[in-house]
């Protein structure tokens, strides 16, 4: 039985493989296309079984064909997609979706039929395909049996059922409710599509459990007619928002489930429908071209829906009875007319919905924005659909009062859901512009002590040299923290182009390329620091050492000196600069840092081999242990000044006294240099000519786990997870102030101080760590 | 997941629990099913026809007596057409046993006269399966 149960799980979604071979396998995506993938799978499988069963008309042949394509099509997916079935960037969301797709499961299935619709309608005809051995004239529909088992309904639930029962061997009031587990993970995908934008979310989770409520499990299919809607109506938002084909074609799979659960269904396509060409008539859509292979298979889903309009003709079922000649008398009487509006438009669902739109509406109003045309097109389908239904009321032969008390609050719920999908579309827009800095200053208000705590924790690790005055170790001197935003694959960032050597203000880059945030707001964010966010170090794997990596490859460098005088003179007045100004920080960033903090010494030369380590001015090793200051060095250019970074190194080993046994030894290489002028070897002179202009800074990068502290000797790389912006070192290592307050410039009235004065000036100026 | 993200998010599924089981029946019904439905679930969901206990008693009297004589098609009586809830439940219950007008077998309550020819062959509690010519 539970065997039986199981397979109904790797059948649906072997059968909607097409999805997964039409669109590009790309290496690296986001768990929200991802998500949508699925759900497109999902609802695809859905319907192409349903489709079968229509078709080829028995149970056995039509679950034979479905299993060899669901074999077929589902290897030949995986196949395709196989770089991508590894270790999923975070547990967490299929975690979360397994555990409510088996608790939605458990629920359903323990609970025995007992609604009049459910055993009336869907599971009755359920029945009749099983003991009928499947969906033919000979089934037993239109016998008009009891009071309207409604043999023109659509059979997608049916039809699962019916396969359900078809498996285990028999029926019994339980086990063919599988078929309404197996609609769950569509609207849970789509829910967990939302999590980066948690209030939208949150709307989403009361659109597709509170609204629909008890019809998600007694069998009923209202609610699941209402989350399919909305569903629907949220994957075209993403399609027509740019998010990719993969939203095209979870939107057309979703729609097409739409169309197979229940006459309602046409309904929701209408307005769906004119509300997009109402939309798109006023020119308020632009849409996305999507790929050929997409665009071929939209329609796929709807062939169900077809077929089964073709079969009921062919077999005469009977319809609904809806005539506008029933409409004319009540739409001349006000109490009919009070009472469809009382029923339908003032359903506490509809107007719970409504007042969570307005209040939706009145944030975007107050954060001066507008309702995105996107959610316009749930807005208004949510209204036609409820208008429609208003209408369908008045078309009616049978009584409205018991019409309207059987009926109006389960149909208003597809329209309820649809005006929330509305605000959850227009919340989440708001949520990606504008919520993010709020949402980073949130979070560094809430939680800045322990994100600079934990931060501070693996400086720590380093060793007590970091608070000396003369040395500046780590990188929290004006920390700069780059929140997550934008996280869905078609807005991610190429982290090496985002910021690195842009500008002199990250924020600046915000909106377009980062979201940056400081914990005391813009006056901090002047940073020459490199900062790297980086969630979980410890987590990461040597399988996501392919990543994007951070930073830039290549140290600013000095050009050809051609006065040697001049750089004599101007050495000492950068490296005063340079500690003025606050550390400057770069972090180099490769794919393969923790490879080489894996290999240990050998690193260095596993690193030469690497292709990102392979760049034109890289040099190759020099034959001894690799520390950060080498490796810093190692990137240079041919014209770099190699000395300078000897002399510095001496500098700090002379100054070694005065740190004392406090300092950490795997530190001394990666300490800035000192920054008394210094007499230079005579040979050097025929290497200095030309003007003096940059220095090589030599800081190194902190480490966010504390695991490869150990290994300080070793050049330490951090890997960025993609979606994290990294600031570069700014193009501004020179000699000009930008802004900071309280160098010696300013003491001096913007002179070079003199020896003893920046030897105070050291003693005195602390270093923020 | 930043503590404000988690604090709206448990906001709204508090909100949300609150909504569903805002009716104190709702938590009434959730006692009765963790003590009595879900345990007789569990003990029915693997077995065929698990779960008829769902249908009116007469009904399931009737499914009974369908089943015991091997009926293929049954006729109900006019009393038992005009009880919605028996009527429809009978004729999902029973199925593929399916309604005939024209079938022999004639379902009644006790308390019913039967038609004029037909005999009755068996009864439990207030129900009575009729052969009829």
């Amino acid at each position: 039985l539970l065997a039986a149960l199981s397979l109904a799980w790797p059948y649906i979604a072997g059968l909607g493989g097409l999805p997964a071979l039409v669109l590009p396998a790309q290496a690296r995506r986001q768990d929200a296309a991802d998500l949508r993938l699925l759900a497109a799978v999902w609802s695809f499988g859905l319907c192409l079984d349903y489709a079968l069963l229509l078709l080829l008309g028995w149970l056995p042949v039509a679950l034979g064909v479905g299993a060899g394509l669901a074999l077929a099509l589902g290897l030949a997916a995986v196949w395709r997609w196989r770089h991508r079935l590894g270790r999923p960037r975070s547990w967490r969301p299929w975690l979360i979706a397994a555990a409510l797709l088996l608790l939605g499961t458990a629920v359903i299935l323990l609970d025995p039929l007992d609604d009049w619709d459910a055993r009336s309608i869907w599971f009755f005809h359920g029945k009749m395909i099983f003991f009928g051995g499947g969906l033919t004239e000979a089934t037993g529909l239109g016998l008009r049996l009891g009071y309207g088992d409604h043999s023109e309904y659509p059979m997608l639930v049916p039809a699962l059922a019916g396969e359900t029962a078809f498996v285990v061997g028999f029926w019994n009031e339980y086990l063919p409710k599988l078929a309404l587990a197996l609609l769950l993970p569509v609207p849970i995908l789509a829910a967990l599509g939302l999590r980066d934008t948690p209030r939208s979310m949150a709307i989403a989770i009361f659109a597709f459990v509170a609204v629909p409520e008890v019809y998600l499990s007694n069998g009923s299919m209202d609610g699941y007619l209402a989350i399919y809607a909305g569903a629907a109506a949220l994957f075209l938002a993403d399609w027509l928002e740019g998010r990719g084909d993969a939203a095209l074609l979870a939107a057309a799979g979703a729609l097409g489930v739409v169309g197979g659960l229940k006459l309602e269904g046409q309904v929701v396509y209408i307005a769906l429908g004119l509300s997009f060409i109402l939309l798109a008539a006023l020119g308020r859509l632009k849409l996305p071209r999507p790929r050929i292979g997409a665009l071929l298979l939209a329609p796929l889903p709807l062939a169900g829906y077809v077929i089964w309009q073709v079969l009921q003709r062919r077999w005469g079922l009977p319809g609904e009875g809806f005539s506008v000649i029933h409409a004319w008398p009540r739409l001349g009487d006000p109490l009919a007319l009070w009472q469809i509006a009382r029923g339908v438009l003032l359903d506490e669902r509809v107007v719970a919905s409504m007042l969570i739109l307005v209040s939706v509406a009145g944030l975007l109003r107050r954060r001066g924005k507008r309702f995105s045309s996107t959610a316009w097109l749930a807005l208004l389908a949510g209204f036609i659909y409820l208008l429609i239904l208003c209408a369908a009321f008045a078309m009616r032969q049978a009584d409205l009062t018991w019409q309207l008390d059987t009926a109006a609050s389960r149909v208003a719920r597809s329209g309820a859901v649809l005006l929330l999908i509305s605000a959850v579309v227009a919340l989440r827009a708001l949520e990606r512009t504008q919520w993010p800095r709020d949402g980073a200053s949130d979070r560094l208000q809430l939680g800045a002590a322990g994100k600079l705590l934990e931060m501070r924790a693996a400086e720590l690790c380093i060793g007590e040299g970091m608070g000396h005055p003369r040395v500046l170790l780590g990188l929290l001197d004006k920390p700069a923290a780059v929140a997550r935003a934008c996280q869905d694959t078609e807005e991610a960032l190429i982290v090496d182009n985002a910021v690195a050597g842009r500008g002199e203000q990250p924020l600046q880059h915000r909106l377009r390329e980062a979201d940056v945030a400081t914990p005391a707001g813009r006056q901090r964010v002047t940073p020459d620091i490199l900062a790297v966010d980086v969630d979980d170090a410890l987590g990461v794997a040597p399988g996501d050492l392919q990543r994007i990596a951070a930073g830039k490859r290549h140290m600013t460098r000095i050009e050809q000196q051609a006065d040697r005088g001049a750089a004599i003179l101007q050495q000492p007045v950068d490296v005063l600069c340079r500690l003025d100004h606050g550390p400057h920080v770069v972090v180099h960033g490769h794919a393969h840092a923790a490879v080489e903090h894996m290999v240990g010494d050998g690193g260095e030369a596993l690193a030469e081999l690497l292709p990102l380590r392979r760049g034109g001015e890289a040099r190759p090793g020099r034959g001894r242990r690799p520390d950060i200051v080498d490796d810093l060095a190692r990137r240079l250019g041919e014209d770099h000044d190699r000395r300078t970074q000897r002399l510095q190194e001496v500098e700090m080993l002379a100054h070694g006294g005065d740190l004392g046994l406090g300092v950490a030894g795997q530190q001394l290489r990666a300490v800035p240099a000192g920054d008394q002028r210094q007499a230079l070897r005579l040979e050097q002179g025929p290497e200095l000519p030309g003007v003096a202009r940059e220095f090589a800074p030599e800081l190194d990068a902190a480490e966010a786990g504390k695991a490869d502290l150990g290994q300080a000797l070793l050049e330490r790389d951090e890997v960025a997870q993609p979606m994290h912006a990294v600031i570069g070192p700014a193009d501004r290592v020179d000699a000009k102030l930008h802004g900071h307050v309280g160098s010696p410039r300013d003491w001096s009235g913007g002179k070079a101080l003199s020896p003893a004065g920046r030897a105070h000036h050291q003693r005195t100026a602390r270093p923020k760590v | 997941m930043p503590v404000w993200q988690r604090r709206t998010l448990v906001a709204a599924a508090i909100a949300e629990l609150l909504y569903i089981g805002h009716p104190h029946h709702q938590w009434a019904r959730l006692r009765t099913y963790f003590g009595q439905t879900l345990p007789r679930s569990l003990a029915e969901i693997g077995q065929p026809r698990g779960g008829e206990r769902m249908l009116p008693l007469p009904v399931q009297d009737m499914l009974t007596l369908l089943r015991g004589h091997g009926v293929a098609g049954y006729r109900v009586s006019p009393r038992i057409a005009h009880e919605p809830l028996i009527s429809q439940r009978i004729v999902e219950g029973a199925w593929p046993i399916r309604p005939d007008p024209a079938a022999p077998w004639y379902l009644a309550f006790a308390a019913e006269g039967l038609p004029v020819g037909c005999q009755s062959l068996d009864r439990r509690m207030d129900v009575v399966l009729a052969r009829c010519p």
